[in-house]
């Protein structure tokens, strides 16, 4: 794994392979195992085909965007950039696993660092999808639908600005990500003479990347199912005392359940009769699609482990204090 | 024919990604047999899978067909170990054959003071709910519309748990909604009470019961209840009938 050292990672990897055949063989057939194989497929398996597509994109955006070609696709203004960035999932709706292996190959052409991070948190909530999906899980009430895109919006273009000042490219970007000259195509750039040969090397490259990317996929999701077969909700809910311990907690809730940004609103709308105030399923909602522990690992493909902390904490800092603003406006 | 000498002089690592996406494949197909992913995922889904299955198809053959003569990864080790990483996800879907979400996911899920999670939609429809041709309701259609069809005979399906909140004489019939997979699955449930001589039920049996809903005070509050007339204990349901669609 990038940033663990090659031999540690694949200790780690292999100690992964003998927890999953030590489950197999000494739990299969009880309860909790049942819950937990069914939850770790389930999220590999919704996950996958969106994974896939992103690859497809990354390997496309290789193979057809020379690097001198993607600084001109954006404003030369920091903040321009960021702002735009932070909103393409408008035009281009992709969920949370897909866009991991696009801004991948978005860094390694030189996309700037803020922007890229503006994509990658704003693309999973600001789009048409999720728009709808809110809508419908809040009984039509656009108001609600709105302010998630809204907030998900500002919440990206913050920490993609922060970053943006923060880190260069290269103190963020973890070493395989940024390696542009990939093996297939040389140092020179790619070079290819025929259609069928530009979308072999698409493939070829999407293929290099899920085997990459696809890995912490899977070690996420098994974590996370984890998580959900052995921590009820009801423990978690238990937390809860105040409103702002239900932000907390409804935050640690989004971290640890890993669902995709399409279906977390029905979730989120399940804790209205429990009581949970608005802001804190906000907080979900917002929180869910730009950190998770699947995401956690995933994000390990692109950035360095120092990077990630920080970035981790900004995503945290901002989305508690825009909640902690939006509380204290609407009284508590 | 295949020409040896030039699969030998293969990359490991085309070879690697060769065995996982013909794995993956496999597992797609028995997947899709019997409609075994929906285990794990809602009927929709089905489309993705395909979608999924065709890139793979042509992972495969560009690894079988083309051939970039360079290792990508560093060792063998490295190679192996991160294939059969990928694959770990189809052993636990080996593994989990024939079970389902049952009440020990249903403790994981539910929370205690929020009652019906799928309260949220109440009112969504207003129609009264129609049976489906043996005469049957969801557990979704009684809890949303628990007034309108309160003093009727109902028939619904589900599993049986004994919660330990409710009184002895209660337990509780559940099915879990599901949107996109059963990690977002949310729990939905109704408390019946069974007449005496009726069949003696345990934890996660599969049954049909028949009797009127009624909103009667349990625990200080009013909830909707089955007065079961008859309850039949059925064969665990195949995959395609273990979730409610939440939309």
């Amino acid at each position: 794994m990038p940033g663990l050292g090659p031999k540690v990672s694949l200790a780690a990897q292999v100690g992964f392979l003998g927890l999953c055949l030590t489950l197999v063989t000494a739990y299969r057939g009880t309860p909790v195992f049942s819950t937990f194989s069914i939850t770790f497929v389930a999220i590999v398996l919704e996950a996958m085909p969106f994974v896939l597509l992103g690859v497809l994109i990354g390997g496309a955006i290789e193979v057809f965007i020379p690097r001198d070609r993607m600084a001109a696709l954006l404003p030369a203004s920091p903040l321009l950039s960021v702002a735009i960035a932070g909103g393409l999932g408008l035009l281009f709706p992709v969920c949370e696993c897909a866009i991991v292996p696009v801004v991948r190959r978005l860094l390694a052409k030189g996309f700037p660092i803020g922007a890229a991070v503006a994509f990658l948190l704003g693309g999973p909530i600001v789009n048409p999808i999720v728009g709808a999906s809110t809508l419908i899980a809040y009984g039509g009430a656009w108001s609600i639908a709105t302010d998630r895109l809204l907030t998900g919006y500002l919440v990206a273009v913050t920490i993609g600005l922060l970053v943006g000042v923060i880190f260069k490219n290269r103190q963020a970007t973890a070493s395989e990500a940024l390696d542009g000259s990939c093996s297939l195509c040389g140092d020179h750039g790619p070079d290819f003479p025929s259609p069928i040969s530009r979308t072999a090397s698409v493939i070829r490259h999407a293929m290099d990347e899920f085997i990459d990317v696809g890995r912490f996929l899977v070690i996420g999701a098994f974590i996370a199912a984890g998580l959900q077969a052995l921590i009820s909700r009801q423990d978690l809910i238990d937390l809860t005392a105040a409103p702002m311990t239900s932000t907390l907690m409804m935050m640690t809730l989004a971290l640890v359940l890993n669902l995709c940004s399409e279906a977390d609103a029905f979730v989120a709308a399940s804790f209205r009769s429990s009581g949970i105030p608005l802001t804190a399923q906000m907080a979900f909602m917002v929180l869910g699609p730009m950190l998770d522990i699947k995401l956690l690992f995933m994000y390990l493909t692109l950035f360095r482990k120092r990077f990630i902390l920080v970035l981790s904490g900004l995503i945290l800092s901002v989305v508690s204090a825009v909640m902690a603003a939006k509380g204290i406006a609407q009284g508590w | 024919m295949v020409d040896r000498r030039r699969w030998r002089k293969r990359p490991l690592s085309d070879l690697t990604t060769a065995a996982v996406c013909i794995l993956w494949l496999a597992s797609i197909r028995w997947l899709i047999i019997g409609e075994r992913y929906r285990t794990f995922l809602q009927p929709g889904f089905r489309y993705l899978l395909y979608a999924a299955a065709g890139v793979f198809v042509l992972f495969l053959l560009v690894a079988v067909l083309g051939n970039s003569g360079r290792e990508r990864l560093r060792t063998r080790w490295t190679i192996t170990v991160r294939g059969l990483v990928l694959l770990t996800p189809l052993l636990f879907m080996v593994a989990a054959e024939g079970t389902w979400l049952s009440s020990h996911a249903l403790g994981m899920k539910q929370v205690r003071e929020s009652g019906d999670p799928l309260s949220f939609l109440a009112g969504a429809t207003r129609d009264r709910p129609a049976p489906n041709a043996e005469g049957e309701l969801t557990i979704m259609d009684l809890v949303q519309h628990q007034d309108q069809l309160a003093g009727t005979r109902v028939m619904v399906r589900g599993g049986i748990f004994k919660d330990d909140r409710y009184p002895e004489d209660l337990r509780v019939l559940f099915r879990f909604a599901m949107l996109c997979c059963a990690a977002d699955a949310l729990p939905v449930g109704i408390l019946v009470r069974p007449q005496e001589g009726a069949p003696a039920m345990v934890n996660d049996d599969w049954v049909r019961i028949e009797g009127i809903l009624k909103k009667i005070p349990v625990n200080g509050a009013p909830h909707p209840v089955i007065e079961a007339a008859r309850i039949e204990v059925l064969p665990p349901p195949p995959p395609g009938d273990r979730y409610l669609p939440l939309m």
